[in-house]
């Protein structure tokens, strides 16, 4: 029940400079600690289980300054491999290389010559590469890459190297550390959802108010071009998953009119999730598309050309990430391209349905309204939940929503996929995921449970949550039945349920109010007490006897 | 000059995290927690990061002492 301190293990094949205050931000991570320097493949095998590993690795260490391509390199290349497979068999925990590959000779030699050498190189990184593939809990960073983009001279500094054995500038180790922090970060750390944009001299040059629809600038040559590379990235976030919404001072019409009839337009109205185009503030129409989509507002960002919008929002809605933009629209396209906040390891296919999902979700939203009778309304739109169990194909899934759930989420536990594969080997917790569709959409796995089977009598939810954008359909009732059935089954008498208060918990908060939840004031786990806390922790019992569920049928 | 002196000072606060130093111009490698050799290199790495240089490797070896870099510093 309690956190256990994440150890993170970083090892060089060079100095890594302990101390330097490029390092600092590893600390809210957990707890770092350097290899000592030197034998480098020798850490790898004495790392620890539990701990991150975290390996640094410039090429030039490993191979032969004389010969560079010979018997002897091979054999270093497969000793290290072989030892990193053996880590990644043997520990669950994060492993993350970052690789280093610049060898500083004449074009021409490396015309002819030297590439063998870079044959070797290549081949070996196509084996991390593949490995990265095959263990989920294997990351890459490629620092030749990274480096690549700020010069590797900048990067690499012989004088550290001579004068302590470190082969990287203040910059290159920066640039090192930020690279590997953006990969801790992502790892524990969900990506944004929303991308809400301005319109006017943001999806176009122009002010299509003023200006007309012929007037504004889009597509064909010059400036009109950036702004349609900048339509195509936004569409590549969309088909990727994220929800593209619109917060725009303007007549309506004008800017669907832009939508419908300008042939260069890349984005299409169906695109657009939400839209609020009005004259109101554009924090308040933010505030109003969160509470549409259910989404906090911290999974939002906001880009609009004007400082004075921007300045408006950050003040307003503080969790919102408002995108300082660069001053020129040329460079918009490819800003937008690496942004941090939308970059994920892996697009799901459930990312790729999300799109439609939350298009769904606002369509369900717009017809409860319309609707006096809401248990009438829920019964005409067909919902269906069905149980799984945890397979391999849904493993991913199951851990993305651990990480992604905020609002209807108990005690926000995450995992990640290994994590899972752990849980699952334990006999006495068992997982379900709560797959729905509805005449709608199907949702496809939107909840997931684990229950932890105490003593013969009682049972304690782990984890249990459902994403947020299926709720309003009473499908969590359904889902708690579904769950007090399968405790009943195994002769539990009392569920006990944790709920770890956080800023975004309040919708678990609140289903907690309903009878058949009692709050009590502690329970034993396992011989450990655990009691209700002011503010941080509530407990609640189930009496499994004493449960019942009235509107089962309009779930089958 | 005094602004150059009084920059070092605060950067030296700041990176060896100290405060109220007496005799800041007399203090030497060792005198301050974290003020060891490695302590020593980085925040010779910080200073040319700060005031745009960059020390020799001489130099890096030689610059132990606050009146030493100082000297270079100021110079430069």
């Amino acid at each position: 029940m309690t956190k256990s301190t994440n150890y993170i293990r970083i090892v060089g094949s060079s100095f890594l400079l302990p101390g330097n205050q490029c390092w600092s931000k590893f600390s809210k991570f957990g707890k770092y600690l350097f290899g000592e320097y030197g034998n480098f493949t020798n850490h790898i095998v004495k790392s620890k289980k539990n701990e991150t590993l975290i390996l640094v690795l410039s090429i030039s260490d490993l191979i032969s300054k004389i010969n560079f391509s010979n018997s002897n390199t091979n054999l270093i290349f497969q000793g290290l491999v072989s030892q990193l497979r053996k880590r990644l068999n043997n520990s669950q925990k994060l492993t993350i290389l970052a690789l280093e590959t610049f060898l500083d000779f004449s074009v021409v030699s490396m015309s002819k010559y030297r590439p063998k050498i870079n044959l070797e190189i290549s081949k070996l990184k196509k084996v991390f590469y593949q490995l990265s593939l095959k263990y989920s809990n294997f990351f890459i960073v490629d620092l030749d890459y990274e480096f690549s983009k700020h010069g590797f001279y900048n990067c690499l500094d012989q004088r550290n190297w001579y004068f302590a054995h470190c082969r990287y500038s203040l910059q290159g180790l920066n640039l090192i550390s930020n690279s590997l922090k953006d990969i801790l970060h992502r790892y524990y750390n969900t990506a944004s959802k929303v991308l809400v944009l301005d319109c006017d001299n943001t999806l176009w040059g122009g002010v299509v108010g003023e200006e007309g629809l012929s007037g504004i600038s889009l597509g064909e040559d010059g400036i009109g071009q950036a702004y349609s590379d900048f339509q195509t990235s936004i569409k590549r976030l969309s088909n990727e998953g994220v929800i593209i919404a619109l917060s725009s001072k303007n007549n309506e019409q004008d800017v669907w009119n832009v939508f419908n009839k300008n042939t260069n337009m890349v984005l299409k109205k169906k695109d657009i999730i939400n839209a609020k185009i009005n004259w109101e503030e554009k924090f308040i129409n933010i505030k109003k598309i969160s509470k549409e989509l259910s989404l906090g507002l911290n999974s939002f960002v906001f880009w609009d050309d004007n400082p004075i919008e921007r300045q408006k929002v950050m003040i307003n809605c503080p969790d919102v990430d408002v995108i300082d933009v660069p001053k020129n629209v040329y460079e918009w396209p490819n800003y937008l391209n690496r942004l941090y906040n939308f970059s994920k390891f892996y697009i799901t296919e459930e990312d790729y349905k999300k799109k439609d999902q939350y298009k769904a979700r606002s369509k369900f939203v717009s017809d409860q309204n319309k609707n006096r009778s809401n248990l009438n309304f829920l019964k005409k739109i067909k919902i269906r939940p069905k149980l799984l169990k945890l397979n391999k194909s849904n493993i991913k899934r199951a851990s993305q929503l651990t990480m992604k759930t905020n609002q209807f989420n108990f005690r926000t536990k995450r995992y990640s996929e290994t994590d899972i594969i752990n849980t699952e080997k334990n006999k006495k917790k068992i997982i379900y995921l709560l797959h729905l569709k509805d005449i709608y959409a199907d949702y496809g796995n939107i909840g997931m449970v684990i229950i932890e089977l105490m003593d013969n009598n009682t049972a304690f939810l782990d984890t249990f949550l459902m994403s947020c954008r299926i709720l309003g359909r009473n499908v969590e009732k359904w889902f708690i039945s579904e769950i007090v059935k399968f405790c009943k089954n195994k002769k539990i008498k009392n569920i006990y349920i944790e709920l770890i208060i956080s800023c975004r918990n309040q919708v678990a908060k609140n289903f907690l109010n309903d009878s058949i939840f009692s709050e009590i004031k502690s329970f034993d786990f396992n011989g450990k007490l655990i009691k209700n806390k002011i503010n941080k922790k509530k407990i609640f019992k189930i009496d499994v006897s004493k449960f019942s569920f009235n509107n089962k049928k309009m779930y089958e | 000059m005094s602004s150059k002196n009084d920059m070092i000072k605060n950067i030296f606060c700041k990176f060896f995290k100290t405060k109220n130093i007496k005799n800041f111009d007399k203090l030497k490698m060792g005198q301050v927690k974290g003020w060891d050799s490695l302590g020593n290199l980085n925040f010779l790495l910080k200073l040319e990061e700060k005031f745009k240089i960059r020390f020799s490797i001489e130099q890096m070896s030689e610059l132990k002492s606050i009146q030493g870099i100082k000297k270079v510093l100021i110079k430069k």
